[in-house]
């Protein structure tokens, strides 16, 4: 099976350095179509597919407050209160608020941002510390311990990793708090919080004032099967029944529920991911159309190669096998080309880092780190194969010729200098078989020289022109006794040229 | 002629038409045909009257119209096509008119092409080209490409591709036709000699001296066999 492999990429490697102009221009398209789609992937695989420290990102929503004339607003604990109340689509509801301390006591007195969090939160969100535990409901209450969550860069610069940090204590404030856990690296939600202290507040007992004051953020966990869209219905009715219950504070105000990712990546409008689709789908395109020239370029070398191809059938070469042949070449190709697209991606990615529009600040170890990652480079290794087989496998298909070996060894000797139709294709085809000019044929009479009078010289530049010539003109074959082909190196042309002497 | 054992080739009222624009050309009618081991047949006739035609048919190239055709007492018409390929591989050796070697690969590679494809291993391949080539005399051309050998030269590397892979006979289309003479009469040497080691050879030739070298000659007319001569 495996036994001719090595031949026929042997074989496909000359082949492809014969005609190097040719080469050079599949390989670049290639390697620009499959850079666009892997760096655009990695942009993909980036804001959308790769892991995140949260359990099921797709299944959690995020709170928006909207006012006609402002900007979305965050939320208040009068929504908390109403949506655990009211809704029937959540599995679970939790809320934090940024806050920013001064921590003391560790060096250079610092300020660093954190939040107040209801245990709710971590567990809506779906995570869980590297080290130690989460609050408990006990530590939420009020009155509840004075215990902190640090974050992981936290815990790196301010306690070199240590594992003995749970238990050690941070003052905050001048209030000292006993670390209980260390959050997951890159986990700094809400907004880029290195510190988590419990909330310890009873929503029901606080003031009106400070109930309907903004600046908490809500996060919910669908049940399984509600959609974003039903939640937020019901969220619109939630609101109207605050309308109606607070008109001095509420009139005009609606909520909005979107998925926490579009809140992550700061697109309230929903466009990343869309944007991102159409991006996706221009670029596969893009490589459509590339896949589709270099098919072309590949049928219009496999009209030319006619004779060899018919010639390999006649040694006993199996269509099977010539295919496998040919499709061996168009997949060194795809590979030259893959290659040259994988570094050409490595050197995109990071201007599309650099010019990333994504204004979120949470999750910025995962938002803003564009890299080719495993998956990437899977993605970008079949993206090269389905490449190799899209553009290789018809003109294998069709270079194999007939199942009969006949007419392809016959037609061979008229082809090569015309295509024959493939409609649309022709253009490219000729225009292949055109552009180099040395490969044009130039039939060139030489007057015999004196110690050769019997041979009348003619020039060809080409080796299939030259037999074409001899085998299809009756007229030649009637003046011309014979013919031999041979070739010389010219060193004033560009290169060897087939040199046909005819035989008077 | 051997008698009793099977024909290496037997055809039976062998047709073969080619459609063309609605227009039948009958290339091939009616060809009884038989050959033995060991035999070295010449086809002679004139321009058109279907040696090539036969030869391609010979060589499951091409499949006949009608008739029959048995090769080593096998029927081949209904042989399917991946089938023919390996046969073809195996028992047929061509020789065109137009050396017809791949410019792009070594003398070597041409002659290994048909070995390859038999799935042979590397090094039988080695041990068969090597015979093959020293066999023709051009054992010190092996790294050379097509475009560096003269004409006559190429044709006695297409003869070493033909008999490298021990065929049950050798086809031969006008072998001398691109040649000088010189060069056309070592080449037919070459056969007359492969033949003595015992070699079945069949060869097209518009050269009626060449034709002479043949122990048989057989003459095509319009498609049919007029003549089918022993040499004395
Ligand atoms: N593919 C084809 N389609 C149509 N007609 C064909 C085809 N191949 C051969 N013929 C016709 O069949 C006849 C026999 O052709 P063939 O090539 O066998 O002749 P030949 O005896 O080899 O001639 P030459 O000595 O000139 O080589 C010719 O009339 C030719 O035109
Ligand atoms: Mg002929």
């Amino acid at each position: 099976m495996f036994g001719g492999l090595w031949q026929d990429l042997r074989y496909g490697t000359r082949t492809l350095l014969k005609s190097p102009g040719y080469t050079a221009i599949a390989v670049v398209a290639l390697a620009l179509s499959i850079g666009a789609n892997t760096a655009i992937f990695s942009a993909v695989n980036t804001l959308l597919l790769r892991p995140l420290p949260l359990k099921d990102l797709d299944r959690l929503v995020y709170s928006i407050t909207l006012r006609e004339g402002f900007d979305p607003f965050g939320a208040s604990f009068l929504e908390f209160d109403a949506y655990q109340q009211r809704n029937h689509f959540f599995a679970s509801i939790g809320a934090a608020k940024q806050r920013s301390f001064n921590l003391i006591g560790r060096g250079e007195p610092e300020r660093i941002r954190g939040a107040s969090a209801m245990s709710d939160y971590f567990t809506t969100l779906g995570v869980k510390p590297l080290l130690g535990r989460s609050f408990s409901g006990q530590e939420d209450r009020p009155g509840g311990a004075a215990v902190a969550l640090i974050s992981y860069g936290l815990w790196q610069n301010h306690f070199g990793g240590n594992t003995s940090v749970v238990g050690e204590t941070l003052n905050l404030e001048g209030r000292i708090y006993t670390i209980i856990g260390v959050m997951p690296r890159g986990f700094d939600l809400p907004a880029a919080a290195d510190v988590w202290v419990p909330f310890q507040m009873n929503i029901g007992s606080l003031p009106f004032m400070d109930r309907s004051a903004f600046g908490c953020e809500i996060v919910a966990r669908l049940r399984p099967r509600i959609t974003v869209e039903q939640a937020d219905a019901e969220a619109k009715s939630i609101a109207r029944q605050l309308e109606a219950e607070f008109p001095q504070v509420r009139r005009g105000w609606s909520l909005k529920l979107i998925p926490l990712r579009q809140q992550l990546l700061g697109d309230l409008a929903g466009r990343v991911n869309k944007a991102l689709v159409a991006l996706m789908c221009g670029v596969g395109f893009l490589l459509l159309i590339c896949c589709a020239n270099v098919a072309n370029l590949q049928l219009a070398r496999g009209i030319t190669r006619t004779r060899e191809l018919a010639l390999r059938r006649a040694l006993g070469a199996s269509r099977s096998r010539l295919i496998r042949q040919l499709l061996t070449e168009s997949m060194l190709l795809a590979w030259i080309g893959g290659v040259g697209g994988f570094l050409l991606a490595h050197w995109i990615v990071p201007l599309l880092a650099a010019i990333n529009p994504i204004q979120g600040i949470s999750l910025a170890a995962f938002f803003h780190d564009f890299k080719i990652d495993t998956r990437v480079l899977s993605f970008a290794l079949s993206v090269t194969l389905a490449t190799g087989v899209i553009f290789g496998l018809l003109p294998a298909i069709k270079g194999a010729g007939e199942n009969e070996v006949m007419p392809s060894l016959r037609q061979s000797d008229q082809h090569s200098a015309s295509a024959p139709g493939h409609g649309w294709l022709n253009v490219l085809i000729i225009a292949e078989i055109a552009s180099p000019p040395t490969r044009r044929s130039r039939i060139q009479t030489r007057s015999p020289s004196h110690d050769e009078n019997d041979f009348a010289g003619i020039e060809i530049f080409r080796a299939p022109e030259a037999d074409r010539f001899c085998r299809s003109s009756p007229r030649a074959r009637e003046k011309f006794a014979g013919y031999t082909l041979c070739r010389h190196d010219d060193e004033h042309s560009t290169g060897a040229r087939d040199h046909l002497r005819l035989r008077l | 002629m051997n008698n009793g054992s099977t024909p290496l080739i037997h055809l039976e009222n062998v047709t073969k038409v080619f459609l063309t624009d609605e227009v039948e050309t009958h290339a091939l009618s009616g060809i009884h045909l038989e050959i033995r081991t060991g035999e070295y047949v010449s086809i002679a006739g004139p321009s058109g009257c279907g040696k090539s035609t036969l030869l391609s048919i010979l060589g499951l190239l091409d499949t006949a119209s009608d008739g029959s055709y048995c090769l080593k007492g096998t029927e081949v018409a209904n042989l399917s096509f991946p089938d023919r390929a390996r046969i073809r591989n195996r028992e047929i050796g061509f020789i065109f008119q137009s050396f017809n070697l791949i410019g792009d690969l070594t003398v070597y590679e041409n002659v290994e092409l048909p070995l390859t494809y038999r799935g042979m291993a590397a090094g039988e391949r080695k041990h068969f080209v090597i015979e093959a080539l020293e066999r023709v005399g051009m054992g010190h051309r092996a790294k050379h490409l097509p475009s560096q050998l003269s004409g006559g030269q190429q044709q006695r590397v297409a003869v070493a591709r033909a008999l490298a892979g021990k065929p049950a006979i050798l086809l031969a289309d006008e072998p001398t036709g691109n040649l000088d003479s010189r060069n056309g009469e070592a080449v037919m040497d070459l056969l007359k000699e492969l033949h003595a080691g015992g070699a079945t050879i069949c060869m097209v030739t518009h050269d009626e001296r060449f034709a002479q070298h043949a122990d048989r000659t057989v003459h095509l007319f319009d498609g049919r066999v007029v003549e089918d001569r022993i040499a004395a």
